[in-house]
């Protein structure tokens, strides 16, 4: 497939947030955007923004870049977006290579992309001779009200049980002591405020293993070995370990913008 | 010491941009307003901590939602801008005025809070007793294409710093020093700390104070704080041909512009 390149105009802010919306769907933890967003990122001077295209003249990817002059004219790659349904390195690539060009004829005296964290990054910089480093800067989250919190995830977690076709029953999620009652009949997935019913599927976790399992950066079994999340139930060990993994799939995290 | 806590009011932000600068590098109080614009942020979600008559602490919430699967967004708190004066640190300021900010969001009907920081700061120990956990850290890729020109470029950025933190001009007082520093792809730069400012030197001088001698992927990470001096002296990336423990622990302090003990 032939894939064209071109500086990003107005007229693209739509298509460019279809395909940032497409994009965070695959990752926990992107931010919503509106179009003014996409405004703003277009209409600062000093931001580089460049759009890949299809033979149809599709957006399928879009690079957002700037000069930092109040910071030594550094080069800085804010964020690479791709439409899934094409391959990252492959659109990615080329994208970084014109900026990159234009970083150089802009005089940066550096360059630097950093990522919360984009695990394609590491095929495509350091390969432009960037080199990596570690970076202290860290993205930390805390649940202030447990029951809440359970609640507004509630419709996550009956989405991903709707998915396990052979299982029906009523699974519990709690969480210092909060808890939300899901049962499975058939298809449906239905949230009860509560319930005497006999549970067959109990999750009891802390609240540091809800944070990181619900972003995806904790494993639920490796939880389940070291105690952070306890299971009460009737089923056998290997339905146990696909209800596991069917609430808390393992997703890769990647937050763009910070605050 | 007495303080009161409250929201933001018009003309706060001559004293905010200071304490910006003095915590995060240079601001204006114009970039700082642009900035609350760009972020939608109400004067309600600025909690300002005043003492002796002005702002000494600031802590600000901008509202996120974050995508948590299945097309579903979770509203967060999320937590920027929190600092306190040189002065006015260990005080207990900053963790009344989390607290009572973490309180409103609770209060306000928001389930969760989200901040970024650095792991190297006191800060991060402060976010984990408020039940703060980790759960991403970044990764960077750097490219450096004219490194002399970074490196004027850096000191240049020191002394516009320097301007406003009173706690480094006040620990770098009566420390009059020059450096050498023989980076491998780059060769020598020379700098020096006379009269109160940085001074980038022409010529390294055949006896500077403090003269090292590295390669500039193991020098951009110990100023990124990614890898320790003394780890990088011990792995011999890092070779300390002249220098005074005291000296090296002040040039330690300049590199990463951390002066609390």
């Amino acid at each position: 497939m032939q894939i064209q390149f071109r500086e990003a105009r107005r007229e693209d802010i739509p298509q460019m947030l279809r395909v940032y919306k497409e994009f965070s769907k695959e990752f926990l933890g992107a931010a919503s955007r509106d179009l003014k967003y996409f405004r703003r990122m277009l209409r600062k001077r000093d931001n580089i923004n460049w759009v890949a295209l299809d033979s149809q003249n599709r957006i399928i990817g879009y690079v957002h870049a700037r000069i930092e002059k109040k910071r030594l004219n550094r080069g800085e790659f804010e964020e690479i977006v791709v439409d899934p349904k094409h391959n990252f390195e492959q659109v990615a690539k080329p994208l970084v290579e014109k900026v990159n060009d234009i970083f150089v004829e802009k005089r940066a005296t550096s360059i630097v992309a950093g990522s919360l964290r984009n695990p394609v990054y590491e095929n495509i910089f350091p390969g432009l001779g960037f080199f990596e480093s570690e970076s202290t800067s860290v993205f930390m989250y805390a649940i202030l009200d447990a029951q809440r919190f359970l609640n507004e995830l509630a419709s996550v977690f009956a989405n991903r049980l709707k998915k396990l076709n052979e299982w029906s029953g009523l699974t519990q999620i709690e969480c210092d002591g909060h808890s939300i009652f899901l049962q499975k009949t058939n298809g449906n997935v239905d949230q009860l405020v509560w319930t005497n019913q006999p549970i067959d599927f109990k999750v009891i976790l802390t609240r540091d293993a809800l944070t990181k399992l619900v972003f995806g950066v904790a494993d639920s079994l490796e939880s389940l070995k070291n105690g952070q999340l306890r299971v009460e139930t009737t089923l056998s060990p290997e339905k146990t370990r696909t209800l596991l993994i069917t609430l808390f799939p393992k997703k890769q995290f990647l937050i763009l913008e910070g605050w | 010491m007495q303080y009161m806590v409250r929201n933001y009011r018009k003309g706060d932000e001559g004293h905010l941009a200071k304490l910006f600068s003095e915590c995060f590098g240079p601001t204006t109080p114009r970039l700082l307003m642009q900035w609350y614009r760009r972020q939608k942020v109400l004067p309600e979600q600025i909690f300002i901590g005043e003492a002796d008559g002005r702002p000494v602490s600031s802590v600000e919430v901008v509202f996120k939602q974050l995508h948590m699967d299945e097309d579903v967004y979770l509203k967060t708190w999320g937590i920027s801008g929190v600092c306190t004066d040189s002065d006015y640190r260990k005080k207990g300021i900053i963790s009344n005025l989390m607290k009572l900010s973490l309180e409103h969001a609770k209060n306000s009907g928001i389930s969760n809070a989200s901040l970024f920081t650095g792991l190297d700061i006191p800060a991060h120990r402060i976010y984990q007793r408020f039940g703060f956990v980790d759960i991403m850290t970044g990764r960077t890729y750097i490219k450096y294409l004219d490194y002399p020109s970074v490196f004027a470029k850096w000191i240049r950025q020191l002394n516009r710093i320097l301007k406003d933190s009173k706690i480094a001009k006040r620990k770098l007082e009566g420390w009059e020093k020059s450096l050498t520093i023989q980076l491998k792809e780059v060769g020598k730069l020379a700098v020096r700390f006379r009269k109160g400012r940085f001074q980038k030197l022409k010529k390294a001088p055949k006896k500077a104070d403090i003269k090292f001698s590295t390669d500039l992927q193991t020098y951009a990470k110990i100023m990124r704080n990614v890898v320790t001096w003394e780890d990088a002296v011990k792995t011999r990336k890092l070779v300390v041909e002249r220098g005074e423990a005291v000296d090296i622990e002040m040039l330690q302090r300049i590199l990463h512009w951390r002066w609390d003990d």
